[in-house]
């Protein structure tokens, strides 16, 4: 690539905009799904506690 | 549908995400890899558009992104309505936000492209309003989602919204032909391509990277919506013994 060519801040752009908006919503997407996770997990340890303190009460 | 079925049940599902996600993620990585270097290295400029023609390798791909998830959404709203398919819903709205990231990409490197070539960014022509619209559909439907609490009726109106906008995608694709428009004829047909195979090679790897990389993003997005539907469940289980 010739980056003393004619219009070549126009193509700069567009691959410098296509590459920030695909990474950040890579790592949108990531962080919300590990998010999810973490939040289930937490849930699910809560509610085992839960029902085993029920069973000891019984 | 057989097929389809035994995918309905969130689990399975899951098991498969877990399986497929390592290399589908190694694939998309590999494909940009490989497309960026084959656009930027090896095409050459073009004796008429010089560098300028490198736009296309990322302004096609975004394009064609944007055109089949929203078809990809399309089906699946049907598949949800006709056949209460329970991911149909959740896949259909886990594909909206990358659908609308991909159609700003090609909106927005389509002006870039559009400066140099035709001495301005935006045109009000039909395939450049019909993509609009497209964006528009795809915020709408997002909309629909955000806006409604009610799962069931959010999916709904959300599947109307998505089959409804379908009518817009032929359009878009024959808008250059039915009417009068600056933006030029599809490169690829029937009959073949009218493109160098030193274009069409990068144009195609690059096709196939944000192909996948719609794939690797919606499968972590569907798992996500699961995820999120169940720790709701949970809450309200909760709230209910409390």
């Amino acid at each position: 690539m010739d980056f003393a060519a004619k219009h070549i801040e126009f193509v700069l752009a567009c691959y410098g905009i296509s590459a920030a908006l695909l990474v950040i919503m890579t790592i949108a997407v990531v962080l919300r799904s590990k998010q999810h996770d973490r939040q289930l997990a937490m849930l699910e340890k809560a509610r085992g506690r839960a029902n085993n303190s029920k069973k000891a009460a019984s | 549908m057989a097929r389809i079925e035994k995918f309905a049940n969130p689990t399975r599902f899951l098991r498969l995400q877990e399986a497929v996600q390592p290399w589908v993620t190694v694939i998309t990585v590999l494909l940009f890899a490989a497309g960026l270097y084959f656009a930027l290295v090896k095409a050459p400029a073009d004796y008429q558009q010089g560098e300028t023609v490198r736009i296309m390798f990322v302004h096609v791909p975004a394009a064609w992104g944007a055109t089949m998830v929203y078809m990809f959404m399309a089906v699946s709203s049907a598949v949800a309505v006709i056949f209460r398919h329970p991911l149909a819903d959740l896949s259909a709205k886990a594909a909206a936000p990358i659908g609308a990231v991909f159609t700003f990409l090609a909106l927005v490197t389509g002006a870039l492209w559009g400066k140099p070539m035709w001495g301005t960014y935006w045109v009000w022509d039909a395939r450049l309003t019909s993509f609009f619209v497209l964006f528009l559909l795809y915020l709408g439907y997002i909309a629909v989602w955000q806006a409604i609490d009610d799962y069931h009726r959010a999916a709904k109106i959300a599947a109307v919204v998505a089959l409804v906008g379908a009518i817009n995608v032929p359009i878009i694709k024959f808008s250059v032909e039915w009417w009068n428009s600056l933006h030029q004829p599809s490169i690829m047909s029937t009959s073949g391509s009218s493109v160098h195979s030193s274009i069409l090679v990068p144009l195609l790897i690059m096709v196939a990277a944000y192909s996948f990389l719609f794939l690797t993003l919606h499968l972590l997005a569907i798992r996500s919506e699961l995820r999120k539907r169940k720790i709701q469940q949970l809450q309200l289980a909760q709230a209910q013994e409390v």
